[in-house]
């Protein structure tokens, strides 16, 4: 991989990739764009790190089996250190990008903070409710202001795919606090 | 001769009104099915099976082939509309496919997928009637080191494409890989990086990493962006119909499609996701338009479509011709053969002649109805994109929800989806492709298996994937692939300095 | 008049009603909880089940939910925490419920539960190629012997029926199980694949899966691991041969465990009475299903055997954990 990276980037643009034909220099401050790729190659690094001695405790394959199951995520994990660590060493070799993106983590956080609560109210409040909510805080997050009827919408997908999975397919979508008007076990 | 007279009869018989009804209602069933992520076309005909019994066995089976293909497009039209891929097999198609929708091409998207599918769907299905015992035949020489060298082909080309920056492609690659360890060993029955958790003891699902790092990333990612930066999204450029150089782009890709996707199915240990996989990426590698790819390339969408109906196809031929299923779906339709007291087995096509080609024209004539009952629709779907902009991602994000939930009714998928949104965020953050570590996760847990499988039958010697012909050349044909253009560049290098020396 | 029209109308109805009421009651409302999702094998035995029990009206309000994914631990799980007191829910179960708490660290197994009954099951068969060179058991455990490593078996994954099953065999004939080389497969289809494309020079699984190819004349059955030779089929038992394996891939229902003796009867009855209907018959023959029928505490003597059974193989293989 080392001799086919030195060629292609010969040939491929690197992040902000100038048209200084000089040898490259270690940046004195590195871009947004450059700190969050060798933020990232860094912790994928780790992660292969401690794939690696996960992997070491694994057992090891007995009689035909000589690979074993050490062989294959070992590959991986030495796979994503490497890799990792190129991802770093091309972010701060690499000069200082002209414009740079920003990125607005409110809305993000927001719209995660919904998957993640939705993992704890739905057995307990049914499924309706819960797409509902989803539907309603996206939809505000991306800019509607009219909470209400996203609610209702919301709400409407959920009864209509309840009412299809659940009666029409027989499966079982949580029913939730609407679980008293199903006398069925 | 008689094939073909025995075919005639086969549509005789599909095209009797209350067959064709059954038709109907099951393409309608199907396309319905596919759209969802979490039910696919084997859950959906396990669960007609019952309400079945009392029907005959021809007009059952008519309606079971239109659940079949019917999910494969519904499918394709939510990787386009949505990119939340309803089929293992529309994965690829949501790269190129909802790319074009962003452009507002979706209508031309849907089209070509339905077109291909249905060019794909009509030479498959000849393939069925004229070939299906001869591939079977063909499908039985390989073995575990011979797929450890298609896989490794299959590699060896996705290599080519990981996109401008190889280290953050590779990365995305490993990561795929590494989830794909997650689960039970099946070699020795031991759980790897499953840190406890019963719910992780089968693997991740290539659904749940689809759906978060296509659909649910993207949200993430214009939630992001939305203060600085408002794409018109979406808006429908221009006519509905698929121009003249859309058709002259399609065409081939649709052929090439079938010719990849028609045996690679009928292959036991194959997947849906192979063909696919190998299409998308030989269309890139043939086509003049290469930075299209990713971005809307039609043929990106085109070429796997085809690959995906055909192979579709292709699984039912050792179904009909050896009575094996080979797929979820096909184990469903065996079961559904079993319901009616029905033996699909090598001697199927004597003791049930009328059944089983009543089966293949009801394949075709599915294709058929699919084609005449959604092309019009194409326009309709497309209204659908049209929804203001936060309506339309509450809704992709409510419908990853129940997709994800409903693959196993367990919140657990819930958590997964979070967290497979949230990195898919951030490898969009940081440019990183998201599609490698999909193609990795497919072709990870493949890879190992058949690697270890052919271990064992070589005693432990790694000598035997290159004992066996055809293993040993796929496997030179993917070290060929990798090097080949690293030596064209060296070689026009060297050229070059050649030229310029001489010229000197 | 009109009154006494109605009324007389009311009291032959009721009259019909009770001659018309069926001779066993009803067990209102019963859950029965597959470990598996729609289409899986408990799926279609936890379906059967359902049929056969509205069928033949035993039960009414019949419902199957589907607990997929983790060998069958998270419904066993989830059974085990909700089920309390609930003679209306069962739990259904098979012979790799056996083999998985054992060869994976498992916080529940069925020792978790009550046994209820044992009601169907197929005995393992082995195959080979139609034109193999192999005639009978003793050729094969004649050429394992000689040369073990090159010669495959096929089957499921790690720690399957077959896998347990060729252990078995060959610490029978007095070789070392470890030796045995056991190539895995994802599912049936893939292992007859193997088997007809000579990859693997055994294969082995339920006779059921092999059925149609064997009637085909493509497979051809070298044993069958049962106690005595079973109808329609033309092969000797392993026992009879000398190696005295049997082995069947069999479900069964479970209770919780804090139920009472009364509610386990009651519950135990309709399943009592389930074996013996028509409707069950019927689709026992349909599917190949042999009755292994036996009641709660005989079920769980058997179930006892079992896990001694899996629990020695698996150490000696090394895949006990």
């Amino acid at each position: 991989m080392g001799q086919r990276k030195d060629v292609a980037s010969a040939m491929t643009p690197r992040i902000g990739e100038g048209s200084s034909a000089g040898r490259k220099r270690l940046p004195l401050r590195l871009s947004g764009a450059g700190w969050r790729q060798a933020a990232f190659g860094f912790s994928v690094f780790v992660l292969g790190g401690a794939a690696a001695m996960l992997t070491s405790r694994f057992p090891v394959g007995f009689s035909y089996d000589s690979a074993g199951p050490r062989l294959f995520p070992g590959l991986v994990a030495a796979g994503l250190m490497l890799s990792g660590l190129c991802a770093v060493t091309d972010a701060v070799t690499s000069p200082a990008s002209q414009d740079d993106e920003e990125y607005d983590l409110l809305p993000v956080a927001l719209i995660a903070g919904t998957l993640l609560v939705q993992i704890f109210i739905l057995k307990w409040a049914g499924w309706p409710p819960t797409a509902a909510m989803v539907f309603a805080v996206t939809a505000w997050v991306m800019g509607s202001r009219n909470l209400l009827r996203d609610l209702a919408i919301g709400l409407g997908f959920g009864i209509v795919t309840l009412l299809v999975f659940n009666v029409g397919l027989g499966l079982n979508l949580p029913l939730g606090v609407i679980a008293g008007l199903f006398p069925a076990g | 001769m008689d094939t073909f007279l025995a075919l005639l009869h086969g549509f005789e018989v599909a095209l009797q009104p209350l067959n064709l009804f059954w038709a109907a209602v099951g393409v309608t069933l199907g396309t319905a099915v596919g759209v969802l992520p979490g039910i696919g076309p084997s859950v959906a005909i396990a669960l007609l099976l019952p309400i079945t019994g009392g029907l005959d066995p021809t007009p059952a089976f008519i309606m079971f082939a239109g659940v079949y293909y019917g999910a494969q497009y519904g499918g394709s039209t939510a990787s386009i509309l949505l990119n939340t891929p309803g089929e293992s097999g529309a994965m690829m198609t949501a790269l190129d496919g909802h790319a074009m929708a962003r452009k507002g091409r979706a209508a031309q998207a849907l089209a070509t997928a339905a077109i291909g599918s249905f060019v794909a769907g009509t030479i498959a299905t000849i393939g069925l009637t004229l070939v299906a015992p001869l591939l079977v035949d063909l499908a039985l020489l390989l073995g575990a080191p011979e797929y450890f060298g298609l896989i490794v082909l299959a590699l060896a080309v996705i290599t080519t494409i990981l996109g401008n920056s190889l280290s953050l492609g590779f990365i995305s690659l490993f990561l795929g890989l590494l989830i794909g360890c997650v689960g039970l060993d099946p070699q020795t029955g031991q759980a790897r990086f499953s840190f406890g958790a019963m719910e992780l003891l089968d693997g991740i699902d290539t659904v749940i990493l689809a759906i978060g790092l296509f659909a649910v990333s993207e949200i993430l990612f214009a939630a992001s962006r939305a203060r600085y930066h408002t794409e018109e999204l979406y808006r429908l450029a221009g006519s509905l119909w698929m121009s003249a150089q859309d058709w002259s782009r399609s065409w081939r890709s649709w052929l090439r499609g079938t010719a990849i996707g028609f045996p690679l199915g009928a292959l036991p240990a194959g997947g849906s996701e192979l063909p696919t996989i190998l299409s998308y990426t030989l269309e890139r590698r043939l086509s003049p338009h290469k930075e299209e790819f990713g971005n809307g390339a039609i043929e990106g969408v085109a070429g796997p479509e085809a690959a995906n109906n055909a192979s579709a196809a292709g699984a039912i031929a050792p179904l009909l011709a050896l009575g094996l299923p080979t797929s979820a779906t096909a184990a469903m339709l065996l079961a559904g053969f079993q319901q009616f007291g029905i033996r699909p087995g090598p001697l199927l096509f004597e003791t049930n002649a009328s059944l089983v080609w009543g089966l293949i024209a009801s394949l075709y004539i599915s294709n058929v109805l699919l084609l005449v009952l959604n092309l019009p629709m194409v326009g309709l779907w497309v209204r659908l994109l049209t929804l203001p902009r936060p309506l339309l991602f509450g809704g992709i994000v409510a419908f990853a929800s129940l997709g994800a939930y409903t693959l196993n009714y367990n919140t657990f998928d819930l958590a997964l989806l979070f967290l497979f949104g949230l990195l898919g965020f951030v490898m969009r953050v940081v440019n990183a492709p998201v599609i490698p570590a999909i193609l990795g996760l497919i072709l990870g847990p493949l890879l190992e298996q058949h690697l270890r499988r052919s271990l064992a039958i070589g005693e432990g010697s790694p000598m035997i994937l290159f004992e066996r012909p055809i293993s040993c050349t796929l496997i030179l044909l993917a070290i060929v692939v990798v090097l080949s253009p690293l030596a064209v560049r060296i070689w026009s290098a060297r050229a070059d300095r050649r030229a310029s020396t001489g010229a000197a | 008049m009109k009154h006494f029209a109605k009324g007389l109308f009311a009291f032959a109805m009721t009259g019909v009603a009770i001659f018309a009421a069926p001779a066993v009651a009803e067990f209102k409302g019963l859950e029965i909880i597959a470990p598996g999702g729609p289409g899986s094998g408990q799926d279609q035995a936890a379906r059967a089940m359902a049929d056969a029990l509205a069928k033949d009206r035993l039960a009414s309000n019949v419902q199957v939910v589907n607990i997929p994914g983790g060998g069958g631990m998270i419904a066993l799980s989830q059974f085990v925490t909700s089920k309390e007191n609930n003679n209306h829910a069962v739990l259904t179960q098979g012979f790799g419920h056996v083999i998985f708490p054992i060869s994976n660290k498992s916080p529940v197994s069925l020792a978790d539960v009550k046994p209820l009954a044992l009601l169907a099951g197929e005995y393992e068969v082995m195959v080979v190629p139609a034109d193999s060179p192999l005639k009978s058991i003793d050729d094969v455990i004649a050429r394992f012997k000689a040369d073990p490593g090159k010669f495959i078996w096929g089957g499921g994954s790690a720690g399957s029926t077959e896998n347990i099953f060729y252990a078995l065999i060959a610490k029978q004939v007095g070789m070392d199980p470890k030796k045995v080389n056991f190539l895995p497969h994802a599912n049936t289809g893939e292992i007859i694949t193997s088997v007809l494309g000579k990859q693997v020079n055994v294969g082995g699984g339920g006779y059921q899966d092999f059925a149609p190819q064997i009637e085909a004349g493509k497979l051809r059955i070298i044993a069958v691991a049962s106690p005595e030779r079973l109808p329609g089929i033309d092969a000797p038992t392993l026992k009879e041969k000398g190696i005295d394996v049997v082995l069947a891939n069999w479900r069964g229902v479970s209770v919780h465990k804090s139920l009472t003796d009364k509610q386990t009867a009651e519950v135990a009855a309709v399943f009592d009475q389930m074996v013996k209907s028509p409707r069950w018959q019927q689709i026992m023959k349909e599917r190949g299903w042999l009755d292994l029928y036996k009641p709660s505490a005989d079920y769980a003597v058997f179930l006892e055997g079992e896990q001694k059974k899996v629990r020695e193989i698996l150490v000696e293989l090394g895949l006990a954990q």
